[in-house]
């Protein structure tokens, strides 16, 4: 095992919360890959220093999934393990601490999916749809988030009902990552969204309005994020996956709205409270060849993440990265644009009308105001920050 | 998992060297790169650059550099642990669950997930050039592009027989020259490689998905499951 601590200074004046630390998650889950990553816990010093402050996974072992919720205000890791998968590790971000640790006592079958669920009757979980392709194979198991409950009682059976609770923070990093909510989801003729397991479907409590899918014969969607105060559909026709569409439900007051920015077939979003995160992208072609920042990317893999110039080279879906970010702000129905000039770019955190985002290995803040986003101020800089995906601020 | 893999596996990378050449492939090695130049004509030996042929490396034991059988028997309970299970889940036997680790496993979970998409799909699905969908109930992976005759890696086409159940057609020959072999183990020997990234994933993330390939070893070998399967049957393995 290979510790390493990273406390660099920063050029310019550090600027991080008063009211609290922030704090980063390293982790590259996509699990298209054979070669795992640490996931690691840092804290940002008023300094400008980043701090290793502990292990959530061992890079030994790689993390096959991260979600997260800002309800919560927890992120659950499930590490690979050596293929066991059965093991689940929580994090609370109230106290930046590993607050749940436990195995599900043995190696588990086959996981298609895993979300997190706020379920009405069992509370917080982490839900896996597990067993072979005959729909009498299949099972929805859970491990309950409080960290109150032993692991011996933390295992159970949720309905599978409850996925209409589910809360999807979003897809983190960029060119695959992260593999996001993992949520296909269908919409009938009239609006309705549901999802399918193989011996059923779950119909969510809302319509699409017909406007909403003006031009849209064949919907294909994916849930890019659900939260309590957003649902977030990523939603194209079959014929035309690049031309993205993120509608986005408003809570609040049951109204739907159409995010003004081509979201593509990949739709890399996030939700941040009532804001929602998006990084562009286009297909590579004569014109962008690539992604933003090549000098920058890092062309081996490290403990904490990978080669980041092999991601960008070898993108699944043929995709450059031009380093511009856009943040729509679903309560005023705004939308502000970050532009890094950098591919490996994201935003990691909006809280309290700041965002803070990272361009290759440097953190940045802006404040979010009435005129627009303010002047960004650098944070940190640290090669730890390349591979930080997750932000959230210890309170 | 054709037998072919385990000497095949034995040239990935080092093309059969045995001896120190102070070229890039035996330099990395610990002693051909502490020896350099003087070092020319001497064994190759030391881990990453192996024991001579067919050696296990690192290592298990002394035991192994020694003795071949004891290496190839190393190999063979390396290898099943990186393939894991393919028994099916049984839902009765819940929550007591099988061993399933690594290479099969993650075949398994792309077929399902591609099954499942199938499913929900209430019309003909736009192939791709990877996948050919023929109806919601039936489907077939066909070759990659990349892959030549004598090394197809097929799926099963009914859920009758189960969409990720192992395949296998009985060793390629004159006889019978157009073998298929099941994509676990396409899976398995990247696995075996050392690659980094699957042979073949059902690329779910978006908002159509599709099968991806890639077939090439991390700047090794452009396809280091094609030059392990035309080990199976040729006196010569082949690369691309």
């Amino acid at each position: 095992m290979i510790i390493r601590f990273a406390f660099l200074s920063v050029a310019m004046a550090a600027a991080v919360p008063a009211f609290g630390q922030l704090h980063l998650i390293t982790g590259s889950p996509t699990p298209n890959y054979l070669n795992g990553f640490e996931s690691a816990l840092l804290r940002v010093g008023a300094d400008g220093g980043v701090a290793r402050i502990a292990t959530l996974v061992s890079e030994e072992s790689g993390t096959e999934w991260i979600g997260t919720s800002e309800d919560w205000r927890k992120a659950v890791l499930l590490p690979r393990d050596g293929g066991l998968y059965d093991r689940v590790v929580v994090v609370d971000f109230d106290k930046a601490v590993v607050v749940k640790d436990c195995r599900a006592g043995g190696p588990r079958p086959f996981t298609y999916n895993e979300w997190l669920w706020d379920s009405p009757t069992k509370g917080h979980l982490l839900a896996e749809y597990i067993g072979g392709e005959k729909p009498g194979n299949r099972v929805v198991v859970g491990m309950l988030l409080d960290p109150d409950i032993p692991c011996d009682k933390t295992f159970t059976n949720p309905d599978k009902g409850d996925i209409r609770y589910v809360l999807a923070s979003g897809t983190a990093g960029v060119s695959d990552v992260d593999r996001g909510p993992n949520m296909r989801v269908w919409i009938s003729s009239d609006g309705k969204v549901m999802y399918s397991f193989l011996d059923g479907s779950v119909y969510f409590d809302f319509q699409i309005p017909s406007a909403m899918m003006d031009g849209i014969s064949r919907p294909a969607s994916v849930v890019a994020v659900s939260s309590r105060a957003l649902f977030a559909i990523n939603l194209c026709d079959f014929s035309d996956p690049e031309k993205g569409r993120l509608l986005v439900l408003r809570r609040a007051d049951n109204t739907w709205h159409r995010v003004p920015v081509n979201t593509g077939q990949l739709g890399l979003v996030r939700g941040f409270g009532t804001f929602l995160a998006i990084v562009d992208y286009q297909r590579k072609s004569d014109k962008m060849p690539g992604s933003a920042g090549s000098a920058e990317w890092r062309t081996k893999d490290s403990v904490t993440g990978p080669d980041m110039k092999s991601r960008f080279d070898n993108d699944d879906f043929g995709y450059a990265y031009p380093g511009r970010l856009y943040l729509y702000d679903a309560a005023a129905e705004r939308t502000y644009t970050i532009l890094t000039n950098q591919g490996d770019s994201e935003i990691l955190l909006v809280e309290d009308n700041v965002v803070y985002y990272r361009a290759s290995d440097r953190l940045y803040s802006a404040p979010i105001t009435k005129t627009g986003l303010g002047a960004a101020k650098l944070l940190a800089t640290s090669d730890l920050i390349r591979d930080a995906h997750w932000a959230f601020i210890k309170r | 998992m054709p037998p072919a893999v385990s000497r095949c596996g034995s040239s990935d990378g080092y093309d059969q060297s045995q001896f120190c050449d102070n070229t890039a492939r035996t330099r990395g090695g610990d002693y051909c790169g502490k020896t350099g130049a003087s070092g020319i004509g001497l064994p190759n030996w030391g881990y990453p650059t192996g024991y001579g042929l067919l050696q296990n490396d690192p290592p298990k034991s002394m035991h192994q550099i020694w003795s071949w059988q004891a290496a190839v028997q190393q190999w063979e309970s390396d290898t099943a642990t990186r393939a894991g299970s393919t028994a099916p889940y049984n839902s009765a036997t819940y929550p007591k669950r099988p061993n399933t680790p690594a290479a099969y496993q993650f075949w398994i979970k792309q077929a399902n997930q591609w099954w499942d998409y199938t499913q929900h799909t209430a019309f003909v699905f736009p192939a791709p050039e990877d996948l050919t969908v023929s109806g919601p109930a039936g489907a077939q992976v066909p070759v990659p592009p990349n892959s030549p005759p004598g090394c197809h890696f097929v799926a099963h086409t009914s859920l009758s027989d189960g969409y990720s159940t192992p395949i296998n057609s009985g060793l390629i020959s004159s006889r019978n020259p157009t073998k298929t072999y099941w994509f676990g183990d396409a899976v398995l020997m990247k696995y075996l490689a050392g690659s980094r990234r699957n042979y073949i994933s059902w690329n779910d993330l978006g908002t159509v998905p599709f099968w991806s390939f890639h077939p090439e070893n991390d700047g090794v070998t452009p396809n280091v499951v094609y030059q392990f399967c035309t080990c199976d049957g040729n006196t010569v393995c082949q690369t691309q």
